[in-house]
């Protein structure tokens, strides 16, 4: 995939329909996505599977754990498209 | 690189055991309201098989032997070589194998091997026998692999607890001359060997007063060092990274490609991780049978329990062409391609407590 073809607000809004029960429009790029309030490590797998299955990237689990907002994990995503 | 073939055995039947005693996963306490969110699509599990405390993996995989002995008419006296693959062995000492032995009523003379393998155990085991028997030039070959894992589980931990379940299966291997090779490639990741451990309970950190202390690892997850601890997200992560390119390796030694499998039976791990491995795989579902949703993660156990459960009737008939896929606890992985045929299949059976040794 060309890095070019995946803009924040696309990826913020692919996360928010794969966490099915969040209401489109809630999550921003400051989200702090730990703090939603249904999240659990149910979710986290939920979230990295959607990433794996848009956008061809298996994130690791630290990978995963030091992406803080959604931001973060949209750089780290990039990074990995980019390598 | 463990990538070999194994020419002159054919598979001529496997036979699985469950226990009777089922629990629906929607009556846990640990996944109502919003803790449960999400936990039927992203894992798939509805309902589970327990062993109660008189039945063990040894039980599990006798009863599953003996059924598949006397459909096959194979006397106990002619199996020349025994492996047993189980993390839920009776005892931490002697192994399984010779304690199957002598419930079998197997010669002295079998060679009687144990291995210690989680998930990826059924190819491991399958692999194992078979180079046996080719090396030592042995007839016939039994393959008991079964775990009861359930005992090893807090009932407070929401990551483990909904998720495993218990099953144990018997496979025959038999010397055929002129059958197609089977073919196996195995691997493994020593790195990852705390994402699917149990802590406590060996030599490393013996069972003592402090093992079954209960510790809140996070919220829905309590565990005591006794208990099996899993790390979802790198279970999923090592198994995109390792499994998808060691069918493909397999595969392209056997000068074959993904098409070529009539059957893919994947570990049953949970719905979101083998849907993926479809998805990159390019593997069409009705090529992939399942049983997570009625029987959940069997750990070793799942690829016998769904050949038998899913494709019995297929084996039986006609020639089909395999790929077994398994892969966990280790980290470990490994892949078998092979061709069945005529594959003695007798029906699935249940056990409830009173038929434990």
């Amino acid at each position: 995939m060309e890095k070019s073809a995946v803009d924040v607000q696309t990826f913020i809004r692919s996360v928010e329909s794969a966490l099915d029960d969040v209401t489109p429009g809630l999550l921003d790029a400051t989200t702090r996505f730990r703090d939603l309030e249904a999240w659990t490590s149910l979710q986290a797998l939920i979230v990295v599977v959607s990433i794996e299955r848009d956008y061809g990237v298996s994130l690791s689990a630290e990978e995963f754990e030091r992406a803080e907002t959604l931001q973060d994990l949209y750089d780290t995503v990039l990074e990995r498209i980019g390598s | 690189m463990a990538l070999f073939s194994v020419a002159g055995l054919r598979m001529s039947g496997v036979c699985a055991t469950v226990p009777a005693q089922q629990v629906r996963n929607d009556e846990l306490e640990l996944l109502r309201g919003a803790a449960g969110k999400g936990f039927d699509r992203a894992v798939g599990i509805q309902t589970r098989r327990v062993a109660c405390p008189t039945i063990c993996a040894s039980d599990l995989c006798v009863a599953a032997a003996r059924s598949l002995l006397s459909s096959s008419g194979v006397a106990a006296g002619e199996i020349g070589a025994l492996v047993f693959v189980t993390q839920t062995p009776d005892y931490p000492l002697p192994g399984n194998s010779t304690l199957a032995q002598h419930r079998l009523g197997l010669a002295d003379s079998t060679f009687l091997l144990d291995l210690s393998q989680g998930c990826a155990g059924y190819v491991y085991g399958l692999a194992a026998l078979a180079g046996l028997m080719s090396a030592a030039r042995i007839a016939k070959g039994l393959l008991l692999v079964g775990d009861t894992l359930t005992r090893l589980l807090s009932t407070r931990d929401r990551s483990t607890l909904p998720i495993f379940s218990d099953a144990g299966s018997a496979t025959l291997l038999e010397a055929a001359a002129g059958a197609p090779a089977m073919h196996f490639n195995l691997g493994g990741e020593g790195r990852g060997a705390d994402i699917i451990r149990v802590r406590a309970g060996g030599a490393r950190e013996p069972f003592g007063p402090d093992s079954l202390e209960l510790c809140d690892e996070e919220p829905h997850v309590a565990r005591a060092p006794v208990h099996l601890s899993m790390r979802g997200l790198d279970v999923l992560h090592y198994s995109l990274k390792y499994v998808e390119p060691n069918i493909r390796e397999l595969l392209a030694s056997a000068e074959a490609d993904v098409d070529t499998p009539d059957y893919y039976v994947f570990h049953q791990a949970n719905r979101l991780l083998n849907e993926s491995l479809l998805k990159r795989l390019g593997i069409p579902q009705q090529k992939a049978p399942e049983t997570l949703l009625d029987y959940g993660n069997t750990s070793c156990a799942t690829i016998p329990l769904t050949l038998s459960l899913r494709l019995g009737h297929v084996l039986a008939r006609g020639a089909s062409r395999l790929l077994l896929s398994g892969f966990g606890a280790g980290f470990s992985w490994g892949s078998a391609f092979l061709t069945c045929d005529a594959v003695v299949c007798p029906p699935v059976l249940e056990m409830d407590g009173a038929h434990g040794a």
